[in-house]
């Protein structure tokens, strides 16, 4: 029995008003994620007896606005992606269908973090999330990431100093908890550290840039 | 005006869903320049569509050649039984590879050939490797891929608000009532158009492998509405779904096991699906256990196994086995890889089965056979459409994706979901956002019709009778999954329809306790009457059909009948009652039938 049996258990038999959120049951929607036992986990995948507790404390997600028993405003979810300009934006010009080949450095670099389902589980785990409200927390840098990786993509101009700003990039002290909880199994700390490593080369190119053009250059 | 006490907005095209259909429907009304809404009763990222695995159906020809349009056209009208609506047909076809290519450029990202093109897989039914895939994830893809382009293009966007009813002006469209999930008010759309793609109704079945929010809300919306249906009867079991532990019976087990060389077997240890070969597929078939194994490695000279034989089929064998007595400790069958494969190889080829039986039955499937049985999967009918424009019976009201009927005729292909949404899905935005840019009188919503919804739905609250809701969703899936299953027969059909109106009658009792915020028991009541609707349709529609074709299977009229072949049922309501009749079929343009009739 799962964790997400024994709640529709419940909500059948002892509480009608129970209130969580499950859609496929199948590790598919990222619809489920709560905190178990005081870890983040997916409720349709954890079966009890794998807990190896007497009693198994459940709780909603950190640093989401409750709503409802185990439901949360999942809005802070979007609007991180937003700040971190995760979103695909093909490049101009180019032609609309511009192949990846299937064994490049590229396709591996993004197939090893885009199955990224949306849970927030990782956000909830965030110390760094929990301390600044502003930061854009590790799912949606991860989403980041892979973004900067796709040759197709042409909003990197617009996205390296959303990055660059003092509540992206900077903001991670690299505890990898995100990564521990990832139902997923990504590495968005990974993603941070790869994109920090090219962050570096972008300063460099866009202090130059500045300077001869004579304007200041932000830190 | 009495409306002032509800939140109102006003677009001029609602699209009710945002699953692969609603979200390109959302995409091409607001390209047209229509002010765009997208409403949901779940999150946005959480539609059923997520779930898709195999992938998406489109003769693209990439690694074979020779496939075309016409070769898609003719696997979909031949799964279909002939009951499919051509023009669909032949437009989802065509079609299908430009809206592919189109998500790429949207920023997806499908495998790929060595040489770079989009690699396409085998499935059931398709002559050619057809399905462009993301690796098992296809679902995933798709729908981050068009939410992103959505909510970039500046559609508004209404999460957990559930639709409860369509709005209309005389015989116009006028737009929809709901409420939202988190604090239970009422809301009200104001819309010239309404494009319906909330999906399908496998929760009216016990073992299904759909999500929660199947519960034909939009059927219902549609029928409520004055919209008619087809092909209700067709449902679609998939042959294979989990069976143990109970609380995941249902769960899918993806046709891809038998793809790369599962075998079904028995308790007996026999491979059955040899004794289940229809004269229809006979000839395309193996017949002996040694060919069948060679065609997985050499399709030239062998005959395809009958362990992929299309998915009606092989539900109806599985269920004919356990009926025997020869089935599985828990009612299934057996599904091994496990005597076929080395553990390597099914690991990397089907990472998520693996993990899925690891994690919920503890069950090693490199080691351990798995338990599979029939479970309720897609809706092969539902809301009549004209093809072309995805225009229902009512003016103003658009359909498309799982809810719309037509395509699929008696039994859909794997993979020809994915393309159906979003070919009709463009095509109902396109065609809701011209209707709605030519439409030039005024719409009004009747003050006097809001106000009587807002109080039917919280008459639970006020009530007195000691109902419980999940008590009665419980007590239909049960009824549902014996009478009015895989198999059946006049006598259960006409129990089933008794049952359901008792059940009908339970829920005028039902009491719900607590506050409007977020609270699943009332959703769940008021979902009530959707699953009672369309329970009560597909019966009806299941009474009716008295033969067997497809999806739909008659124990009593085994065989089937060449003038029901020449029909759809069509379900509408009048007044207060469902009524179900037949009418002909759209007659097929000569140069189309020769596509069918060149090689069977
Ligand atoms: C496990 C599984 C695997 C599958 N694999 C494949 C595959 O590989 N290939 C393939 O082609 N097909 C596959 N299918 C079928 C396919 O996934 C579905 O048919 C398809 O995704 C349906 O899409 P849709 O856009 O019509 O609806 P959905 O994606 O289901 O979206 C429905 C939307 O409607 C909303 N909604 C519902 N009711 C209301 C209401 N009352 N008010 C407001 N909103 C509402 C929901 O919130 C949701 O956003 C699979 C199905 C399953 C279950
Ligand atoms: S990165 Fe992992 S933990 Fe974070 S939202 Fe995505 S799937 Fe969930």
């Amino acid at each position: 029995m799962t964790v997400l049996d024994a709640l529709v258990e419940i909500q059948r038999e002892q509480d009608p008003t129970l209130a969580f959120r499950y859609s496929c049951r199948v590790g598919m929607c990222g619809s489920c994620a709560v905190v178990i036992n005081g870890r983040e986990r997916w409720a349709c995948r954890t079966l009890l007896a794998s807990l190896k507790t007497e009693a198994v404390t459940v709780r909603p997600l950190y640093h989401f606005p409750l709503i409802r028993d185990l439901v949360v405003d999942m809005a802070p979810f979007a609007a991180k992606m937003k700040a971190a300009g995760a979103v695909f934006v093909a490049k101009e010009g180019e032609e609309a269908f511009a192949p990846i080949g299937r064994n490049v450095k590229e396709r591996r670099q993004i197939d090893g973090a885009i199955e990224c389902i949306g849970c927030g589980a990782c956000l909830s785990a965030c110390t760094m999330v929990g301390w600044n409200e502003q930061y854009a927390g590790p799912a949606a840098l991860n989403r980041a990431f892979t973004l900067m990786a796709d040759s197709r993509d042409g909003a990197g101009a617009e996205r390296w100093p959303l990055l660059l700003s003092e509540d992206a990039l900077v903001r991670c002290h690299g505890q990898a908890n995100c990564t521990e909880v990832c139902p997923m199994e990504l590495s968005p700390t990974d993603s941070i550290l790869k994109l920090r490593r090219k962050s570096i080369f972008q300063l460099v190119r866009s202090a130059h840039r500045l300077d001869t053009s004579g304007a200041t250059v932000v830190a | 005006m009495a409306l002032d006490k509800y939140e109102v907005h006003e677009h001029d095209v609602i699209v009710i869903g945002a699953g692969g259909a609603g979200l390109r429907a959302a995409i091409e009304a607001s390209a047209q320049g229509a002010k765009t809404a997208l409403i949901c009763k779940s999150l946005l990222g959480k539609a059923h569509t997520v779930m898709a695995e195999g992938g998406i159906a489109a003769a693209l020809g990439n690694v074979w050649p020779e496939d075309n349009w016409k070769v898609h056209f003719r696997d979909t009208m031949r799964g279909g039984k002939l009951l499919n609506n051509w023009r669909m047909a032949q437009l989802h076809a065509q079609e299908a590879p430009d809206r592919v290519k189109e998500l790429e450029a949207w920023g997806a990202l499908f495998d790929r050939t060595p040489d770079g093109r989009i690699l396409q897989r085998d499935f059931g039914g398709h002559r050619y490797a057809r399905l462009a895939h993301v690796g098992d994830r296809t679902g995933l893809e798709m729908i981050r891929t068009l939410q992103q382009h959505a909510v970039h293009k500046g559609i508004d966007v209404f999460m957990e608000c559930t639709i409860t009813r369509l709005l209309k002006d005389g015989d116009r469209i006028a737009g929809a009532f709901g409420y939202w999930r988190e604090s239970g008010r009422f809301v009200i759309f104001k819309a010239k158009a309404v494009v319906l793609a909330t999906g399908g109704i496998g929760k009216i079945w016990k073992f299904t492998s759909n999500s929660w929010e199947y519960t034909g809300d939009g059927v219902t919306l549609a029928l409520d509405g004055g919209a008619h249906l087809i092909d209700m009867e067709c449902y679609q079991f998939h042959p294979t779904g989990m069976v143990w532990p109970p609380s995941v019976r249902g769960i899918l087990v993806t046709e891809g096991v038998r793809g790369d060389g599962g075998t079904l077997k028995n308790a007996l240890g026999e491979r059955f699906m040899f004794k289940y070969v229809p004269e229809f597929f006979r000839a395309e078939t193996a017949d002996t256990e040694e060919e069948a194994d060679r065609w997985y490695t050499d399709k030239k000279n062998n005959r395809r196994t009958p362990d992929l034989l299309p998915r009606d089929e092989v539900a109806r064998a599985i269920n004919t086995e356990v009926k025997a007595g020869r089935g599985s400790p828990h009612g299934g069958v057996f599904l091994d890889i496990a005597s076929r494969r080395d553990a390597k190889y099914i690991q990397r080829r089907l990472p998520s089965m693996y993990h899925q039986f690891k994690e919920l039955a503890d069950v090693d499937i490199t080691k351990e056979s798995m338990e599979v049985g029939p479970t309720a999967h897609y809706m092969n009918g539902g809301v009549r459409v004209d093809a072309d424009t995805a225009v229902t019976a009512v003016p103003g009201l658009f359909a498309a994706g799982e809810i719309a009927g037509g395509l699929h005729g008696a039994n859909r292909l794997g993979g020809n979901s994915l393309s159906d949404l979003l070919v009709f899905g463009r095509r109902a935005g396109l065609y809701a956002a011209e209707y709605a840019k030519n439409f030039k009188g005024t719409l009004t919503v009747d003050a006097g019709q809001v106000e009587a919804l807002a109080r039917a739905c919280l008459d639970p609250f006020e009530r007195t009778g000691g109902e419980n809701p999940y008590a009665i969703h419980q007590d239909l899936q049960e009824c549902m999954q014996s009478l009015v299953g895989i198999i059946r027969t006049e006598g259960e059909l006409k129990k089933a329809l008794e049952e359901v109106a008792t059940l009908r009658e339970r829920c005028r009792r039902i009491k719900i306790d607590g506050n409007r915020q977020y609270n699943p028991a009332w959703h769940l009541a008021l979902d009530l009457h959707s699953l009672l609707t369309v329970s009560h349709a597909v019966t009806l529609a299941a009474l009716e059909r008295m033969e067997s074709r497809g999806g739909h299977t008659r124990d009593d009229y085994p065989k089937t009948d060449p003038e029901l072949g020449k029909v759809n049922l069509v379900v509408r309501k009048v007044g207060t009652e469902l009524t179900v009749g037949r009418e002909p079929l759209l007659q097929m343009p000569p140069e189309l039938r020769q596509l069918l009739e060149g090689d069977k």
